[in-house]
């Protein structure tokens, strides 16, 4: 390896240190998310792992990470580059402020780690793509990627939203009138976010409203409310309650997941 | 990749370009390791689903020692869960007896305790402990 290819190599590194914690910050310090770390059933665990692993192994292939990583064996290194670091990172933090001790209880440990390293892989596959100097641009366009960024917007503001209890107290005081206003809400937010109030990035509506509002907006509130049950499934919340209070918690979910879809298309 | 696109983005052009459009021997290794992670990761879950996690929590009290503290005294305790599944809300409750009748009285809960997993706090109690008859146990838990 040459001397310019292990200062880029550390310099990623750092980049992915800081991007996996200005994501994951909020979760590490979220005490509902390491009960859940226990509590959740191992399946579930294990999928939300593979789920996790192929949201960051897409967002390295749509947005290059690093100095290199052309070529499907580029951008699976990056993914693998982005989930030890969030590893490493979530560890050194959890450890930090007690919230794990590797030495004791390595079992719980494990699981502490588990499930925050997820949110911190996300993080630092983004840093590490975006925010470097040597990362390259976006070189996929297209209505797939359009779809694959409002999902991972919505991931990442429906994942620390997910694990608190006021999504079950919401939906629970919630009457139908408010569930109905609160996605009626979702929608034209998320339709004003892209294409309305001008932040940078924004996009014209070149097939006209009603194109643009059913293609993009109503896909990714659907993509938004899957992405928030599958996070509310997972974390157990859908457990022992009526199909009405589940659509309502994934309601409220999709709330802050819609809004992060939407973002995710400008920022992104 | 195009050429104009890298231009744009790279701000030390020459010195990119040495490293700039290959992954480095660096990042595979540690990309390698990342998979690894990954896959251990399922393997230790696969084996608490099938190994650990079957049996309801297993909790123990045990104390480790007891002084005096502020206006009374602390018995300290170390929670244990010997169990395969979480304990939540564990009440811990403690009793001092002398000569059949009860002098004091303390409780305190651990808001979680996973499998494996030990906790240590203590109960406050005005009486010296030391002197009669302390029964300090597990009151009670919520599964999640």
């Amino acid at each position: 390896m040459t001397r310019t290819g292990s200062i880029e190599l550390a310099r990623g590194i750092g980049r992915a240190v800081a991007g996996s914690l200005l994501f994951a910050l909020p979760l590490l310090m979220t005490m509902e998310f390491w009960r859940l770390a226990h509590s959740v059933e191992r399946y579930r665990l294990a999928l939300l792992v593979v789920a996790a692993v192929a949201l960051v192994i897409g967002l390295s292939r749509a947005f290059g990470a690093g100095p290199g990583g052309v070529g499907v064996r580029g951008y699976l290194a990056d993914a693998g580059v982005a989930i030890v670091t969030a590893a490493v990172a979530a560890t050194v933090v959890l450890t930090a402020l007690g919230v794990v001790d590797p030495l004791m209880d390595w079992r719980a440990a494990v699981s502490v780690v588990a499930i925050e390293t997820l949110p911190a892989a996300v993080g630092a596959s983004y840093a590490r793509s975006q925010l470097g100097e040597g990362s390259r641009r976006p070189r996929i366009t297209g209505y797939g990627h359009e779809l694959f960024l409002m999902t991972a917007g919505a991931v990442v503001f429906a994942a620390n939203i997910a694990p608190t209890e006021e999504v079950v107290l919401l939906a629970a005081e919630a009457g139908t009138v408010s569930i109905a206003v609160l996605a009626v809400l979702s929608l034209l937010l998320m339709h004003g976010f892209v294409y309305g109030v001008g932040f940078g990035g924004q996009e014209r509506s070149t097939n006209g409203f009603v194109r643009s509002f059913l293609t993009l907006t109503v896909v990714g509130y659907a993509i938004a409310l899957i992405v928030s049950a599958f996070l509310l499934w997972t974390f157990g919340r859908f457990d022992g309650i009526g199909l009405a209070t589940a659509i309502d918690e994934t309601v409220v979910l999709a709330f802050p997941g819609s809004i992060g879809a939407a973002a995710a298309r400008l920022i992104l | 990749m195009d050429e104009d696109q890298h231009a744009d983005t790279s701000q030390d052009g020459q010195q990119q370009d040495d490293s700039g459009e290959r992954t480095t021997p660096g990042e595979y290794v540690l990309g390698a390791l990342g998979g690894l992670v990954v896959l251990l990761l399922l393997g230790f879950l696969t084996y608490q689903a099938v190994a650990v996690r079957e049996s309801d929590p297993a909790l123990s009290v045990s104390v480790t020692s007891i002084e005096a503290a502020g206006d009374g005294y602390a018995v300290h305790f170390e929670l244990r869960n010997s169990g395969g599944r979480t304990a939540e809300q564990v009440q811990i409750s403690g009793t001092l007896t002398r000569d059949g009748a009860e002098v004091g009285q303390a409780s305190t809960s651990i808001p979680y305790l996973p499998p494996n997993s030990r906790h240590s706090g203590a109960l406050l109690f005005s009486e010296d402990p030391r002197d009669g008859r302390l029964q300090v146990r597990p009151a009670g838990f919520v599964t999640p």
